[in-house]
């Protein structure tokens, strides 16, 4: 992997993050301009990063979780910048791009290479899921960062403590709206891992399901971000509480991934 | 020429002075093609709103032609002299660029950055232009005065945070749904501040007003006049499922809304935001109300900070505009000064020109022999000598002198090729 692509991508990220963050203490445009075109520069090094890694390894692309949490930060960044294309959102910025940085470190430091289980991961069954569960991952916290900031602002907004950044945010309602509809995406992301797996599970073990606590802490995520659209969409559990129960699913998503090990 | 002003604003006349000196809308017309007939004034902008009366002008005798001015102001509006005198200002030159430049800016406003005296300048600037007051010095002035403006605009808040309380509710609501086109309001009473607070709400686009009033013909007026729907008022709370923003400024001594009433309607609206803007002193709304989730309540005194907050943030945006109002002086002493030269420039070549073209008489005159063609060639030769011979000053004169030394420079090139006993 190629150190300069490698580390000039991640901090082309920060950089970009941090400019965001100026333009959002400060309220002027400039550093938000050159942000959002910093941003474009490291996505472009990133693509050509994973495009000459994925070349060489080839199929199963996801080969360790190096590639996979790499594949994460490329995907939140697509992600964000689809976002931003849509609805201009500066302050996301300040978030987002921290977040893609921090897929870069659980890149290089939880370093778990997949290729002990070669014959396990040479299963077709294996790249689908990889695909599925890492997509899944980079959207969910895409949408965890979106449901901080709408706490954030309803807090601000609810308990009168109004900084002069609060008119720097996207409106609460449509926080709110984006935040919901990242998750449905994550959702059916999500429904698309865990099928795969337990397809995967069933052609190597025979079963679909086995006493894997990761099979067990997608499930429950998977229940809990259920409920979330389901009683959003016909009991109307909009706002903080809806919110509050996504970001809880988040954390559970977390312990899917980082708790256990990709073996 | 030198530019001046001579007015009064708030701050130098009380309201009872500057009601008297107002000119009216439909007598300003009448006003500058008058006073164009002043001897001293040349060029002449006429700016009368409900907190200034000034007159913007052009003039080699900019002191006269103030006298001039006040002496007429104060007869075509029936005054006093005195009165107008004990509470104006004259200002000339820089003095003059600086004021008016803060005005357009809205440095010199009541309210710090509001948005009507920018209007208020240009159309005043039209309306002379249209009558045919404006000359070169105020066309330039006023172009650059626009554009002064539109830089402070854009490079500095000072217009972004709202200062009143009516606007800052607008303002909020915008924070809370986005965009208001697909909301709905319901206004309960129908006193002034309701009717502001519905200026404002449908200049952010919202789709319906609803009104209502415990004396319904008082409703009935006011959702005539915005072009609202009446509800019957013993049963509004029935609404509040139905309505995105309440505002409420009725005189009830008691809570006219409890949060019993408003959690039963956001059950039957799936709980979407809700926003209460109380404007009433005793309160209609029960503070209880904002505890619920997804709903917002401001009262006056909330929405009182907000404006405080806001109007502290204008005072330190002021200062970079007054920054940029600076550098822009600096930038049109420079045309003033290319502008005081043109003059010159053009004399100047019209003298060349007029030389030339009497030794080319007077050769042709003794070379009778020569053809047509020829003569073209002796009148091009001439016409370039006087065009190669006049470059360098010419680039000179054009290329901006220091500013306050051009009248020298003018009287220079004058006195050197004695400009002034030709024309």
């Amino acid at each position: 992997m190629n150190p300069y692509l490698l580390y000039g991508s991640l901090g082309l990220y920060l950089t970009a993050g941090i400019l965001y963050l100026l333009q959002w203490v400060f309220t002027r445009s400039h550093p938000g301009r050159a942000a959002h075109k910093v941003t474009w520069l490291a996505w472009v090094l990133q693509s050509i990063l994973l495009g000459i890694f994925f070349t060489k390894v080839g199929y199963p692309f996801l080969v360790n979780s190096f590639a996979s949490y790499l594949f994460s930060a490329w995907v939140a960044a697509v992600a964000f910048l689809v976002i931003q294309w849509r609805g201009r959102y500066p302050l996301l910025g300040a978030f987002a791009l921290p977040l893609v940085a921090t897929f870069y470190l659980l890149a290089l430091f939880q370093h778990t290479s997949y290729s002990g289980a070669s014959a396990l991961m040479k299963n077709p069954w294996a790249s689908v899921h990889l695909v599925f569960s890492f997509l899944a991952l980079a959207i969910f916290a895409l949408s965890f960062i979106l449901g901080i900031m709408f706490i954030i602002e309803e807090f601000q907004l609810k308990y009168k403590v109004l900084p002069k950044l609060f008119l720097k945010m996207p409106s609460l309602d449509s926080l709110e709206r984006v935040h919901a509809r990242a998750l449905s995406v994550g959702f059916i992301l999500l429904t698309g891992g865990i099928v795969s797996g337990a397809g995967w599970a069933k052609s190597v073990t025979g079963y679909y399901f086995f006493e894997d606590a990761r099979q067990l802490w997608a499930i429950i995520a998977w229940l809990i971000y259920a409920l979330f659209l389901q009683s959003r969409l016909l009991a109307g559990w909009r706002g903080r509480r809806g919110v509050i129960l996504s970001l809880i699913g988040f954390v559970v998503v977390l312990f899917t991934f980082l708790g256990v090990d990709h073996g | 020429m030198q530019l001046f002003v001579i007015g009064s604003n708030h701050r130098s006349a009380s309201l009872e002075v500057r009601e008297r000196l107002a000119i009216a809308p439909e007598r300003l017309e009448e006003f500058l093609q008058t006073s164009a007939h002043l001897p001293h004034v040349e060029e002449l902008v006429a700016l009368s709103t409900c907190n200034r009366v000034e007159l913007y002008g052009a003039s080699r005798h900019p002191q006269l032609a103030a006298q001039q001015l006040k002496d007429f102001l104060t007869e075509f509006q029936q005054i006093p002299a005195e009165k107008f005198s004990q509470h104006s200002y004259f200002y000339q030159g820089e003095g003059a660029v600086q004021h008016g430049f803060r005005v357009a800016c809205s440095l010199d406003s009541m309210i710090l950055g509001e948005s009507q005296v920018l209007g208020q300048v240009k159309e005043a600037y039209r309306l002379a232009l249209d009558v045919g007051c404006t000359g070169r010095i105020l066309n330039k002035y006023f172009h650059h005065a626009f554009q002064t403006a539109k830089r402070v605009r854009s490079e500095t808040e000072i217009a972004k945070h709202p200062v009143s309380v009516s606007y800052a509710a607008a303002v909020l609501a915008r924070q809370i749904f986005g965009n208001l086109e697909k909301k709905r309001a319901l206004i309960v009473g129908s006193g002034k501040i309701n009717r502001i607070a519905i200026k404002h709400l449908q200049r952010s686009g919202i789709e319906k007003i609803y009104v209502t009033n415990r004396t319904e013909a008082h409703a009935t007026e006011l959702a005539h006049s915005v072009g609202g729907e009446v509800i019957p008022f013993a049963n509004f709370s029935q609404w509040l499922s139905e309505v995105d923003i309440v505002v409420t400024s009725t005189h009830a001594p008691h809570f006219l809304i409890d949060a019993p009433m408003v959690d039963a309607a956001l059950k039957r609206r799936k709980n979407s935001s809700l926003f209460f803007i109380d404007l009433a002193v005793p309160r209609d709304v029960d503070p209880e109300v904002n505890q619920l989730s997804n709903v917002f309540v401001y009262d006056v005194d909330d929405l009182g900070s907000v404006v405080e907050a806001n109007k502290e943030t204008r005072q330190v945006e002021a200062k970079k505009a007054e920054a940029i109002v600076g550098q822009e002086i600096t930038e049109f002493a420079k045309v003033l000064a290319r502008l005081a030269l043109v003059p010159t420039i053009s004399s100047l070549s019209k003298k060349f020109e007029k030389i030339c073209q009497g030794e080319i008489d007077r050769a042709l005159q003794k070379l009778s022999h020569l053809q047509r063609d020829d003569h073209e060639v002796i009148e091009n030769m001439a016409s370039a000598i006087i065009k190669k011979v006049l470059h360098d000053p010419m680039v000179t004169l054009k290329e901006q002198p220091e500013a306050g030394q051009e009248a020298d420079v003018a009287a220079l090139v004058r006195k050197l090729f004695r400009l002034d006993e030709i024309s």
